[in-house]
């Protein structure tokens, strides 16, 4: 090649790299307008990273799919924005015998999507044992029963808030017509806001509005759910005016969306708790001194104020977000203290004798992985396992991070091949504190075994007493601040960022919800 | 420039004259200085960097986060706080290890079986080189992306999937030289000596074709570096808190419209070891001869 050729491609090259990121980092707020078509429709176009993996009761509905789920279906019970339960399509319920039985009054005039209408069958329908609720988290109910048109009654084994357990979006009430009739499933047939319209693999999600909804009718005509996986992207087809709303806005990018004109960002703590479980099956974790003294190492009050750009709560080691039920507000919570964290290692025998850094007990060194969902349910994840590592590498503690998908995570988890790992939520829906079940030895999430810790979660679900329900549950709380059976990183702070044309939103504590009463837009 | 020249001494055909002239050509070439000069820096910083940082590349200092360039931080500090310019010295390591390495283990790989393959032909000869247009009619980042995601990721698995993907071009450009060198007249003449065949591939004709194995190979480091970068980009490669560039370029992608220095000094340090070791290649094939221009030219 040409010497001078290669000469004008550099200097070509070197341009480009420099234009390229001056327009980037450019705050230019005409392109951001960019939009050319003038309308005034009310199509609502939302960002989310993950497609719906299944719309029908058998399976579970994780990730973003439960953002379109809320607006397709709709639960017996329902959360108000601030985690007070009210009446959705049930419309009263009562327990004649403390919790053992449940009797639910149904709202009449309500139809399902494709016409037909709501009534006891279809709630039967919905939970029937073949649904994934019943398999999974409410197997105590032993039976449901149509009392008439209108009336339900569950009968359950043991006493239960059961209404609590209603609220959650991903067991909500569908239609017969759901199914062809020989049972398969053809499409989703709810009786929320919007109704179904169109799905393209990883792409696009398209409702359109429920003419007959019994409530408030929707403003908006249509809502597109836009499927982007990278949240970077997923923020600057906001700016570029491509997306109306993004539903999960970056911890590193609400400050500079904050400062910019027209759009709208709100903020709203959830009730979602990230965590580090431990493996306490295993070497160095099945020792409890090792876990207090990671959780001594690890200081979340930087990691929220510093790395998180202050969006979100320290938990310190708080298992609980503030404004979940028993919360307890005196809970004796860990702070970073390192000469502690090391006095714990070396008296559970860890010390270290080659002087490399890294601590060693009988010869073998304190080594461990810690494993981070790679579609993670939050951006945040690899940025809080990164300074978890780099703390614990202050005390002596090699960790190895692993960003893996979700198929390899619960693999290596199945056979116990892992130290931490990082996650967020698990068994909670609102502010019914389920979540103590995810350490108890019958959960499939579960690596601790402690049988007074099981007789408490066990003895606290037992109950709708609210002084007992109280006492158990912050009887639990001390446990876990105690056992550490994982250490709880940062309460979760929702983020909601609309454009300019929206008008309407209010953002809800429920995680995940996504609330479009009362949107519409005014497009300029 | 010592490889080259030792090289040279081994060719039976270049005289000191020659030798002296494409040593002189090289000079000339003020790209190819340009190159070999900073991969020489490269090289320094990579044996040096404890000692050259001003860092703990490791470190976090989380109340000093996204800072611009200024006394203490060089290049400014990322997401956690890390001094960048140590941790782009410390990337050098991994970069260009990696680069050397694979190309070490590809060339030795690839230019033996082509060797044995072109000299023996054959049946032999058909089934490796059928083998090697199959390899090479795969896009080459698929092949090794394949490879790093089963293997998992670390830098063994970015090493060992770049060299199952990157031996076979060696294969075909030596094969190509041993097919014509196996005819010429001083093979045939040593060939009455009989000797063995190992003899004559190792005395005669490995020595013959080794300029343009040479040339390859600088490219080829430039190729692997941009590869394996590629492969920490998607998160198959190295994993953090190791620096290396294309994982440094990908952690700071959400920072890109406002701190665009977290991605800019990665990626202008894999921009511009890359065009050196070009630049230092193509000085090469000038200076070695027109013969292995041709041949790797034609590649």
């Amino acid at each position: 090649m040409d010497r001078n050729f290669k000469l004008i491609l550099l200097t070509c090259m070197l341009l480009a790299v420099i234009g390229a990121s001056a327009c980037i980092s450019g705050e230019n707020d005409e392109t951001a307008k960019g939009d050319s078509f003038v309308e005034n429709s009310q199509d609502l176009v939302v960002g989310i990273s993950s497609d719906v993996n299944n719309w029908y009761l058998d399976k579970f509905a994780d990730g973003d799919a439960r953002f379109v789920w809320s607006q397709v279906y709709e639960t017996l019970v329902r959360l108000d924005s601030n985690l007070n339960i009210i009446p959705g399509l049930a419309e009263s319920w009562e327990t004649p015998d403390n919790g053992t039985t449940w009797i639910f009054h149904l709202r009449k005039n309500v139809t399902f999507h494709d016409g037909t209408s709501f009534n006891a069958d279809s709630v039967v329908f919905s939970y029937s044992d073949k649904s994934y609720v019943r398999q999974a988290v409410l197997k105590p109910i032993k039976s449901i029963e149509a009392l008439d048109n209108y009336t339900v009654k569950f009968v359950l084994q043991k006493p239960m808030p059961l209404p609590f357990y209603l609220t959650h979006v991903a067991w909500p009430i569908m239609g017969p017509g759901c199914l062809d009739k020989a049972g398969n499933f053809i499409k989703p047939v709810g009786t929320g806001p919007f109704k179904f319209e169109s799905q393209k693999k990883d792409q696009e999600i398209v409702l359109i509005r429920n003419d007959a909804y019994w409530g408030n009718k929707s403003l908006l005509n249509k809502v597109s759910f836009k499927i982007i996986p990278d949240p970077s992207t997923q923020v600057m087809a906001f700016e570029n005016g491509e997306l109306d709303m993004i539903i999960k806005v970056p911890e590193y990018d609400v400050k500079r969306l904050e400062a910019k004109k027209g759009i709208q960002v709100q903020k709203k703590l959830s009730t979602f708790t990230d965590f580090l479980q431990f493996n306490c099956d295993k070497t160095p974790f099945n020792d409890t001194k090792v876990r207090q003294s990671v959780a001594y190492a690890i200081d979340t009050k930087a990691l929220v104020n510093d790395v998180l750009n202050g969006v979100g709560k320290p938990a310190e080691g708080r298992p609980y977000s503030p404004n979940m039920m028993y919360s307890d507000p005196n809970l004796k919570t860990y702070s970073q203290d390192l000469d502690k964290s090391k006095a714990l290692l070396k008296e559970a025998g860890w010390e270290d004798s080659n002087r490399d850094g890294i601590l060693e007990k009988d010869g073998s060194p304190l080594n461990c992985t810690l494993l981070v969902s790679k579609g993670a349910w939050a951006a945040r994840h690899t940025l809080m396992a990164q300074v978890a590592q780099e703390d614990l590498r202050k005390i002596g503690m090699n960790v190895e991070i692993q960003v893996l998908d979700e198929g390899a995570i619960s693999k290596l988890e199945g056979v116990g091949n892992f130290g931490m790992i990082l996650r967020t939520g698990y068994f909670v829906w609102g502010p019914y504190p389920k979540h103590f079940f995810i350490h108890h030895s019958k959960s499939p999430y579960s690596h601790y075994h402690n049988e007074t810790y099981d007789q408490l979660v066990d003895a606290a679900d037992s109950t709708i007493d609210p002084q007992k329900q109280k006492e158990l549950y912050y009887a639990l709380q001390d446990f876990v601040i105690k056992e550490v059976p994982a250490f709880y990183l940062v309460h979760e702070e929702k983020v909601v960022a609309t454009g300019p044309s929206v008008k309407g939103f209010v953002i809800t504590a429920e995680d995940p919800w996504l609330d479009l009463s009362g949107v519409y837009l005014e497009r300029k | 420039m010592t490889c080259m020249t030792e090289n040279i001494k081994m060719t039976e055909k270049s005289s000191m004259n020659e030798k002296r002239l494409s040593l002189w050509e090289f000079g000339k070439n003020r790209l190819a200085l340009f190159g070999i000069l900073f991969i020489a820096i490269l090289c320094f910083l990579a044996l040096f960097a404890p000692y050259i940082s001003p860092n703990d590349p490791f470190a976090q200092k989380l109340d000093k986060r996204l800072l611009g360039p200024c006394h203490e931080y060089p290049l400014g500090t990322d997401e956690f706080g890390r001094c960048i310019f140590s941790r782009v010295i410390y990337g050098t390591r991994i970069s260009l290890g990696i680069g050397i390495l694979v190309v070490a283990a590809t060339s030795i790989a690839g230019t033996s079986l082509g060797l044995l393959s072109g000299y023996k032909g054959g049946l032999f000869d058909e089934i490796l080189m059928r083998g090697v247009d199959v390899m090479l009619a795969f896009p080459n980042i698929i092949l090794a992306l394949m490879i790093a995601g089963l293997l998992g990721p670390g830098f063994l698995s970015v090493v060992l999937s770049l060299s199952l993907t990157q031996w076979p071009v060696y294969a075909r450009l030596v094969r190509g030289q041993v097919l014509s060198l196996k005819k010429r007249d001083f093979v045939e003449a040593a060939r009455a000596l009989r000797p063995s065949n190992f003899y004559i591939m190792r005395k005669h004709i490995l020595p013959n074709c080794m300029e343009p194995v040479i040339v390859l190979g600088t490219l080829e480091i430039a190729h692997v570096i941009i590869f394996a970068s590629a492969l920490s980009f998607l998160g198959l490669g190295i994993q953090p808190p190791t620096p290396e560039w294309g994982s440094m370029l990908k952690s700071g992608i959400p920072y890109l419209r406002t701190y665009p220095h977290l991605c800019f000094v990665p990626g202008l340090m894999i921009m511009l070891t890359v065009f050196a070791l070009n630049f230092a290649a193509d000085g090469l094939r000038a200076s070695l001869g027109q013969y292995a221009k041709q041949e790797v030219l034609d590649r």
